[in-house]
């Protein structure tokens, strides 16, 4: 009987495992109406590309530095990942439904939950693990550590994504699930920029010890990767850092258990008209021009969707330039043509942003504008042109010029530059609008934005080119040129506000 | 009495069947493959 019983609880808990798992390979191109499965896709690309980085860095990099890079690299993948998700909401409300009236008991649930989120790290993890183990085996004369690796490389996995599971939970008992989604578009774009750029700059710096990472020694020793790499290195004398792995995981363990899966409910509170909006409006006057880019002011914030696609975009050159600003080696004109150089990356980047304005995170949204006969495509492109200006690139070139300050570059430079590049990104919003065929936030598949790729390369020659003039031209002309470059700005802005579409 | 499936479009090309298993045993022969290439790298390169 006991048998029977175990043998049934096995296959509920199998049954749920496999549902996830088919969900995990197959929800997006079921979404989407496309074929395959985006996830097997998505490991081999990791696989391949952690191959690479193992066969670069073999047989000059000592061993500890070696599984430390590698085991570093697989576990900021997986941790960017399992952010990535923005349909975790939609997935969570349908496990609700699913397994309410399902006749399941409670630790059945939590048994398949652990199985399926096992499962899912080590079948990612392995595939980046796997050629960095045997090279590690080969560099330590050591086959036996092979296996050990990878265990560790899984562990050391699904600490960071257990890490940032607490972390979102609370946020959801604290704030709610609208809140934590765009809160993880943020932490991943942070963790892409920062995280990738460090992880370049610290490959040069392997050979010189922990002290030399970009994240200082006290950084490197909180990461799991350097413990378990110290571990795979010497076993019976590092002992003390595979426990402090092992206990890591789980202490995180129980600190999920203690936080729970409950979720606020507190009210979502409308938002104030902060001044982003209010500039918005004060350029867009009255009308369904206003109603179109109100709207677009809103969802740019607040589609947890574009946000993580975004995000990364403006994260990784910003992360750059703060990097590079703590060489204190660069001399001033290098510095300057650096920074005139990353601070066209917005501008650059603009017909990527334009290109995801169209996808939506809920099914059906465009019915918003299927009564309204005023909201057409040429309206769009202008109320996204505002939008973009007064929500994306006034924000991004204002925390610019203030990483600049704070960092010691010239106040008159920084300015300057600050202002000239605004200007030139809000000149070429104007003209990537164009690229604009549908209305934002209204279509459930990726929009078909551009087979055009000849526009975009184009112009970030040419603002190149005009960020390397910038650069290198007297400051007085540099005051001259930022001045006409925000004049122009303003023109257009005013202009897009009151003439009618073309 | 099940009712009869209508009969496929003829302009719309057959939908590949979704199946876990074809996807783990891509990912396994994927391993296997990640497997050879590094043991023959570490081999030729060996400190």
């Amino acid at each position: 009987m006991a048998a029977a019983l175990s043998s049934a609880a096995v296959k509920r808990t199998a049954t749920l495992v496999h549902a996830w798992l088919v969900l995990d390979f197959f929800g997006e191109s079921r979404r989407t109406g496309g074929g395959g499965s985006t996830l097997t896709t998505t490991i081999f690309a990791q696989a391949f590309l952690a191959l690479v980085i193992a066969a670069l860095l073999y047989p000059e990099t000592p061993p500890v530095p070696f599984a430390a890079a590698n085991l570093t690299l697989s576990t900021l993948l997986i941790g960017i990942g399992a952010l990535g998700d923005v349909q975790q909401q939609q997935r969570r409300l349908a496990d609700a439904v699913l397994l309410g009236p399902a006749p399941l008991r409670p630790r059945d649930v939590v048994l398949a939950r652990a199985a399926h989120g096992a499962f899912y790290v080590c079948l990612l993890t392995i595939g980046m693990a796997l050629p960095p183990a045997i090279l590690f085996g080969w560099l330590a004369r050591a086959p036996a550590t092979v296996p050990l690796y990878l265990l560790l490389a899984c562990l050391c996995a699904g600490i960071a994504v257990g890490v940032l599971a607490v972390l979102l939970r609370l946020c959801r008992r604290l704030c709610g699930s609208g809140r934590t989604a765009l809160l993880a578009g943020t932490l991943k774009a942070a963790l892409l920029a920062f995280g990738v750029v460090g992880f370049a700059l610290g490959l040069r710096e392997l050979d010189r010890g922990a002290a030399a990472m970009p994240i200082g020694e006290l950084g490197v020793w909180l990461l799991p990767p350097f413990h378990a790499a110290r571990f795979l290195a010497a076993p019976a004398a590092g002992w003390p850092h595979g426990a402090l792995v092992v206990g890591a995981g789980a202490g995180l363990l129980l600190l999920a258990m203690l936080v729970g899966e409950r979720e606020s409910s507190r009210p979502e509170r409308r938002g104030r008209d902060r001044l982003l909006q209010l500039l918005l409006r004060a350029l867009l006057h009255r009308g369904p021009l206003l109603g179109l880019g109100a709207f677009l002011g809103a969802m740019l914030y607040r589609s947890a969707g574009f946000r993580a696609r975004v995000l990364p975009l403006l994260g990784v050159p910003a992360a750059m330039a703060f990097l590079a600003l703590q060489d204190a080696t660069a001399t001033v004109r290098g510095r300057q043509l650096f920074l005139g150089m990353v601070l066209q990356f917005p501008a650059i980047y603009l017909p990527f942003l334009i290109a995801f304005l169209p996808r939506a995170d809920q099914p059906d949204t465009e019915w918003v504008f299927r009564h309204s006969p005023a909201a057409d495509v040429p309206l769009a492109r202008r109320a996204a042109f505002v939008a973009l200006t007064t929500h994306v690139l006034l924000p991004v070139y204002g925390l610019g010029l203030l990483t600049m300050l704070l960092c010691g570059v010239g106040a008159g430079f920084a300015g300057a530059a600050a202002v000239f590049s605004l200007g030139a990104a809000v000149l070429a919003a104007r003209v990537q609008v164009r690229a604009l065929e549908q209305l934002p936030f209204t279509q459930t598949t990726d929009a078909d934005a551009g087979k055009d790729l000849g526009s975009p390369f184009a112009s970030a020659i040419l603002l190149s080119l005009l960020a390397a003039g910038f650069a290198l031209a007297p400051p007085a002309l540099q005051t001259g040129l930022a001045a006409l470059a925000a004049a122009g700005a303003g023109l257009l802005l005013v202009q897009a506000g009151r003439s009618k579409p073309a | 009495m099940t009712p009869e499936l209508p009969p496929p479009d003829p302009e719309e090309p057959p939908r590949r069947v979704e199946s876990l298993r074809r996807e783990l045993l891509a990912i396994l022969f994927l391993y296997a493959s990640l497997a050879v290439l590094p043991f023959l790298i570490g081999m030729a390169f060996a400190p």
